[in-house]
């Protein structure tokens, strides 16, 4: 009988050990050096970047290798699957009540709290005034790096005449018609009559511009349907490389159905999206640039999810995305305009920073806030794209009338708004780059292939840079830099005859950024070329299949 | 200070086992090839031909050495993604094994088995380039040799010996960096 009970007991263990195991969702805090490599080592599926800590889904097996890292995690949500959580911003206890009397709550970070509810729709459970944003569905984990910050960084860039002409042609009256034109609908909140009403005047506007202009409709919750607005200027050089600038059309307030004006939020910012699209239309670029207003931000940044989901779905090449959120309302003067990044896009705030201290009168104040995600940046961030928020104030609560039916054109300053929008302005051109006439064509289609190769101890990397050639060109000159978009640093001393140059023996496990120009005989330079990158990635090397080693295991020294 | 301390320590081994009454003792030299125990490695280097010299010191069935081993190889760096360029590299080790053998004699054939340590220089060259890695560290060895006495003083031996040579290093061909692996080496004997 003994043998049968032991039998039985193994039986059961095996059973028991061979369960399926819940998917937890957990925070794993920052802070452990090498993070980003141990959580790609261990195939953590990460949902969400934060500034003090990644969320992420883990079965038990996979957080023990974690812990045993010494990564420090805790768990959220016990068994996470079939459930949608979102992140909600919370300032007071009060309301913090109102949102623990609807389902789970747990604080992530001080004000940012998980939601979620066991059953039902949480999207429905939520109440409406709450700032919120579901997680992502994807691991974000393929687009985590350890990036080095480009502070201090000598620019490298090229001032661009043209753009100090664009950027003089923002017309004050015209963002106050707009805005105005947008606050006549009473409300903009998602699911209205009026909202969708709102959507056709952008879009009658980019039309009016000669724009190729069209909806983008989709569908979110319990079926709600809407639809974003997207207009283009199709670049000249490679217009497979856009920049994006949008905000979003949708509003909300505590009489969200009937009264929503939304001037600040965010009608400045589609406004501003519409200005500049006026201005731009009359030039050619380098790059594309794409005009979007969302739909549907208020109720959790569902237009920019369903677009920036697409655009990585058909790998589209998104240089950046200047996402332009409540610009207009000054609590004091002089106000400065905040561009919150997250780490990966970085560049773009101190690329904008240099924009606006070369093309306008604005002082940029960088952020690299990660934890800022209730606005349409955030999307974008979760597929991989560089993206800033352009805001008044990071702290958006400065503004009193914030969600409320006071948020009206009378509240704003436009001697502010004209600047932050030439600012956004000047950001664009400078990444969609202004064709020159007076310059040398750019040169399209730069491509970098890297071969790597390695010695016992070390590896090196060769990138070979090739492109299409300008027929005038006297020359070509490579630029190179480590961080992406900055920082740039000629590699030739005369300019090269050849459309193709190889940069040698360098560090096979670091990244390098290329651009391009091609060059009179006079040394007049064309704008930089798109930028490409050699990523830092390294290849494996691949073993014959046989003979692993030069002599049989008996051999190989285990110690 | 690490030079000098080995250096000390082969000459009392040498003199101190002269001082010892029925002892044997010579000098040895040989050459031969080295199978580089990572593939990796050996295929960046391939086979390679170490050269040495050794003191030894005999007493009944026991014999203890120490030399001086010298390894220089020219080798290319693997392209991993199909490159087409070429980076010529010089790798040089520099080893100092110290081994104790049991031996037994048959006629005028000595056979013996032992084992010991091997301090061990390395120096990797990219030629051209300002690339230049460095390091040294200790290693064990087992080793079998074989000889055939000439003449009271002369002999010829074969030597097989198994050195990793560790180095601690990590690339990326493989986890932990080894120059060495199976040595088969022959060469004379002087017996003093």
């Amino acid at each position: 009988m003994k043998p049968f009970r032991l039998l039985l007991v193994f039986f059961l263990a095996f059973s028991l050990s061979s369960l399926p195991r819940p998917i937890s969702l957990v925070k794993i805090s920052k802070g452990t050096p090498g993070l980003i490599d141990i959580l790609k080592s261990c195939q953590i599926d990460v949902l969400q970047e934060l500034e003090t800590c990644f969320l992420a889904r883990a079965n038990r097996n996979e957080l023990g290798p974690l812990r045993r890292k010494g990564v420090s995690v805790s768990v959220l949500d016990r068994d996470s699957q079939g459930k949608e959580h979102f992140l909600v911003r919370v300032v007071s206890s009060a309301r913090l009540k109102v949102l623990t009397g609807r389902g789970h709550v747990q604080e992530v970070e001080p004000d940012l709290f998980l939601f979620w509810a066991d059953s039902g729709d949480p999207l429905t459970l939520l109440p409406p005034d709450f700032e919120r944003k579901p997680l992502p569905r994807f691991s974000i984990l393929p687009f985590l790096r350890t990036h080095p910050h480009p502070d201090g960084l000598t620019p490298g860039l090229q001032v661009n005449d043209v753009i100090g002409t664009i950027v003089g042609e923002v017309n004050r009256a015209n963002l106050r018609s707009y805005v105005q034109g947008l606050q006549s609908f009473q409300t903009r909140y998602t699911s209205t009559a009026n909202c969708e009403a709102a959507g056709q005047f952008i879009l009658n506007h980019f039309l009016s511009l000669g724009l190729e202009a069209r909806f983008q409709p989709f569908t979110f919750g319990l079926g709600i349907s809407t639809r974003n607005v997207v207009a283009e200027i199709r670049g000249r050089t490679d217009p497979e490389e856009i920049v994006i600038i949008c905000g979003h059309y949708d509003s909300t307030s505590s009489e969200r159905l009937d009264h929503a004006p939304g001037a600040d939020d965010d009608a400045s910012g589609v406004a501003a999206v519409m200005e500049v699209a006026r201005i731009l239309a009359g030039y050619p670029l380098d790059f594309t640039v794409r005009f979007i207003a969302f739909s549907a931000e208020e109720w959790g940044l569902y237009g920019s999810r369903y677009y920036s989901d697409g655009a990585r779905a058909s790998s589209e090449r998104i240089i950046g995305v200047i996402n332009l959120d409540m610009i207009s309302y000054a609590d004091t003067m002089p106000e400065d305009l905040d561009v919150v990044v997250n780490t990966a896009s970085s560049w773009m705030a101190e690329r904008t920073g240099w924009a606006a201290d070369t093309y306008t009168g604005l002082t940029v104040r960088k952020s690299i806030n990660p934890s800022f995600i209730v606005s349409d940046h955030s999307s974008f961030w979760d597929r991989g794209y560089s993206a800033f928020c352009a805001i008044e104030d990071e702290d958006y609560h400065n503004n009193p009338y914030y969600h409320t039916p006071g948020d009206t054109v009378d509240t704003l300053n436009f001697g502010f708004f004209e600047e932050a929008a030439k600012t956004a302005l000047a950001a664009l051109s400078d990444f969609a780059q202004p064709v020159r006439l007076d310059r040398p064509k750019t040169p399209a289609g730069l491509v970098a292939e890297s071969s790597t190769y390695a010695s016992a101890f070390m590896a090196v990397k060769n990138v070979h840079l090739t492109w299409q050639a300008v027929s005038d060109a006297a020359g070509y000159n490579v630029y190179r830099s480590t961080l992406p978009h900055l920082g740039y640093t000629k590699l030739n001393t005369s300019p090269l005859a050849a459309a193709n140059f190889t940069d040698r023996a360098l560090k096979a496990d670091a990244a390098y950024y290329y651009v391009v120009t091609a060059v009179w005989s006079g040394g007049v330079e064309s704008n930089f070329s798109r930028e490409v990158e050699s990523p830092a990635e390294l290849p494996r090397y691949e073993q014959p299949e046989v003979g692993r080693d030069a002599f049989p295991t008996i051999w190989r020294w285990r110690g | 200070m690490m030079r000098k301390t080995i250096f000390l320590v082969v000459m009392c081994l040498i003199l101190g086992a002269d001082s010892l009454s029925g002892m044997d003792w010579g000098f040895s030299a040989g050459a031969g090839m080295c199978l580089l125990r990572q593939k990796e490695v050996q295929d960046v280097y391939g086979i390679g031909f170490p050269i040495g010299i050794q003191a030894w010191t005999g007493w009944k069935n026991v014999r203890i050495s120490a030399g001086l081993e010298y390894l220089s190889e020219n080798g290319r760096a693997l392209p991993l993604d199909g490159g087409q360029d070429d980076f010529p590299l010089r790798l040089i080790v520099t080893s100092i094994p110290v081994a104790v053998y049991y031996q037994t004699w048959i006629r005028d054939i000595f056979l013996a088995a032992g084992g010991g340590f091997s301090y061990s220089w390395y120096k990797e060259k990219w030629a051209g380039l300002d690339i230049v890695v460095k390091g040294q560290k200790w290693g064990p060895f087992l080793a079998l040799m074989g000889g055939y006495r000439l003449n009271r003083r002369w002999s010829v031996f074969g030597n097989i010996r198994y050195d990793p040579i560790p180095t601690g290093k990590s690339s990326l061909l493989v986890p932990e960096v080894k120059l060495g692996g199976l040595k088969i080496s022959a060469g004379v004997m002087f017996t003093l």
